[in-house]
């Protein structure tokens, strides 16, 4: 039979369990697609290809003897390039650790080997998950990370690559990070599926740290449904990381008894380009049809300035030793070279105070979201912006970003998926946010608008290999 | 108090004095950019009041919680 290259998990994993599809000949597929497609699009740091089809004869072997581990069995994979792998290089997206090999795998990176899932690649990402203050596209070791919908645009970041990859076909799944936008911005852009934990569901044990208290990983695929089988996979306690959630999640996406609740800040996409709004109100009609939507507001706080402060104080630790010793010199994007710089002088005051205040911010979040299930609104204010364009004139986190702001400052899982194009063909997404530790919920909502929807079953159109 | 002009100068003459000799002019301005856009969010942030009981939104854990 043809290769499936944009077929969900879900169904690719039942042809692969029944036979019909052999690991090898899949990983064969995808291998091809990385090193290809993977280039043009500056998708790839390192196709892993012996490591892959070690691994895939193994699955194949397991499965025909009967020893089936799970929906991931046999399934490829690729891996933002801030996971640590033992004999492969982790560059974080730098240039100056191009050559760079850590002898540990993240956890994440052991969980889905557990699970029978293929590492074929490891994903292009902006330089330090942008912890250096990037504006432009042109910000990785690999190059401008462009868009499959239409090169000449951005794939968002800086989970860039695992955007791309997934969009692209170049892997049925990629695990991504989030600190601020780094999951739902390559989402968006590209038109797929991707999803934000709540803080702690996922050990980051192994993974570049930008900020502690802000950091998640989590997977980018072709649907919601995806998410949450690679979300299963991934989650749970790790010892290795103190902040991981205790309790063990499950994948359960079951829809309650009664209409979804749903709210939306009023005049959350005011701002945004009337394409994006418009696909928004669109997405927020469809909902209206299976939930209850109501305008809500939350308490004057300055979401922006205590998320940003945090960031700003935690990445300037993180990354001294990088910053004193000259090594972003070394970096793709000037930007990057004298960024981090102003953010040494934050005071310690003021980020006791960010966290003292986050403790409000958390307060005022949970208040206005009890008596709902999800907030929702567009995933980012604009499509892809050209691969050549400054997407930002100002310092990081000037801009105004409530949800983004608000929902990682509070550590809140949230999912986007693609609500329609615009007229030049670029994909834009909605963002649905829930309370802490409840994944399922948003999850069920996703599922339920993908019911709806066909947008996610749209595929760029690629030159094939 | 200081004014805000002030407070952005002092910093970027310790951001001149700690990595002076690997930024450019130009560099420095933008820096001084990003030094504006530090001390908005700080001013941003003072204008909350805050109870003497507010504690930061982290939870420190001796060695060896039991639960773990």
């Amino acid at each position: 039979m043809k290769t499936p290259i944009h077929t969900p998990i879900s169904e690719l994993s039942k042809q692969i369990k029944a036979g019909k599809v052999s690991p090898v000949e899949l990983t064969e597929t995808f291998l091809n697609r990385l090193e290809t497609i993977g280039p043009r699009l500056n998708a790839v740091v390192n196709v892993t290809r012996s490591h892959a089809l070690k691994q895939a004869r193994k699955a194949e072997k397991e499965i025909e003897e009967g020893h089936y581990r799970g929906p991931l069995h046999g399934v490829p994979w690729g891996a933002k390039d801030l996971l640590s792998t033992k004999n492969i290089p982790t560059t974080w997206g730098a240039e100056p650790f191009r050559d760079r090999i850590l002898d540990t795998d993240a956890t994440a990176i052991t969980k889905l080997r557990d699970a029978g899932a293929i590492l074929c690649a490891k994903l292009s990402m902006i330089e330090f998950a942008g912890g250096m203050g990037y504006r432009q596209p042109n910000a990785s070791l690999t190059g401008p990370p462009r868009n499959p919908w239409n090169p000449d645009t951005w794939t968002g970041g800086s989970s860039s690559g695992s955007g791309a990859a997934v969009a692209a076909g170049l892997v049925p799944f990629a695990i991504g990070s989030e600190t601020w936008g780094s999951i739902l911005s390559p989402a968006n852009n590209c038109g797929v599926a991707g999803f934000r934990p709540t803080y702690g569901r996922v050990s980051r044990h192994g993974a570049m740290a930008l900020c502690w208290t802000l950091d998640k990983l989590g997977p980018l695929a072709q649907t919601a449904d995806d998410c949450g089988t690679i979300l299963q996979a991934i989650a749970g306690p790790d010892p290795l990381d103190p902040t991981t959630i205790l309790t063990p999640w499950r994948y359960n996406p079951r829809p309650p008894k009664r209409k979804f609740r749903i709210a939306v800040l009023r005049g959350v996409a005011d701002d945004a380009n009337p394409e994006v709004k418009d696909n928004f109100e669109k997405a927020l009609k469809t909902l209206g049809g299976v939930a209850t939507i109501e305008e809500i507001d939350l308490p004057d706080l300055p979401y922006e300035a205590i998320t940003r402060t945090i960031l700003n104080a935690e990445a300037a630790s993180a990354f001294e030793d990088i910053v004193d010793s000259g090594t972003i010199r070394g970096l793709t994007a000037p930007e990057d070279r004298w960024g981090p710089y102003a953010r040494t002088t934050l005071l310690a005051t003021d980020y006791l105070r960010a966290m003292r205040l986050r403790g409000k911010m958390v307060k005022a979040v949970t208040k206005a979201m009890k008596p709902h299930d999800a907030l929702v609104a567009p995933s980012a204010k604009k499509p892809a912006t050209p691969i050549g364009e400054e997407f930002r004139k100002v310092a990081p986190g000037a801009t105004k970003d409530i949800m983004g702001a608000a929902g990682n400052g509070c550590g809140l899982p949230a999912i986007s998926v693609p609500d329609g194009f615009t007229s030049t063909g670029l994909p834009t997404g909605i963002q649905i946010m829930g309370k802490p530790y409840e994944e399922n919920t948003i999850l069920a909502i996703a599922r339920t608008y993908q019911g709806l929807t066909d947008w996610h079953t749209r595929h760029p159109t690629l030159p094939e290999p | 108090m200081t004014t805000p002009n002030r407070e952005a100068e002092t910093l970027l003459a310790l951001i001149q004095a700690r990595y002076g000799d690997r930024v450019t002019p130009d560099e420095l301005e933008e820096i001084r950019k990003g030094l504006d856009a530090i001390l908005d969010g700080a001013r941003a942030m003072h204008a909350i009041k805050l109870e003497n009981g507010d504690e930061p939104h982290q939870f420190f854990k001796p060695h060896g919680d039991p639960r773990q």
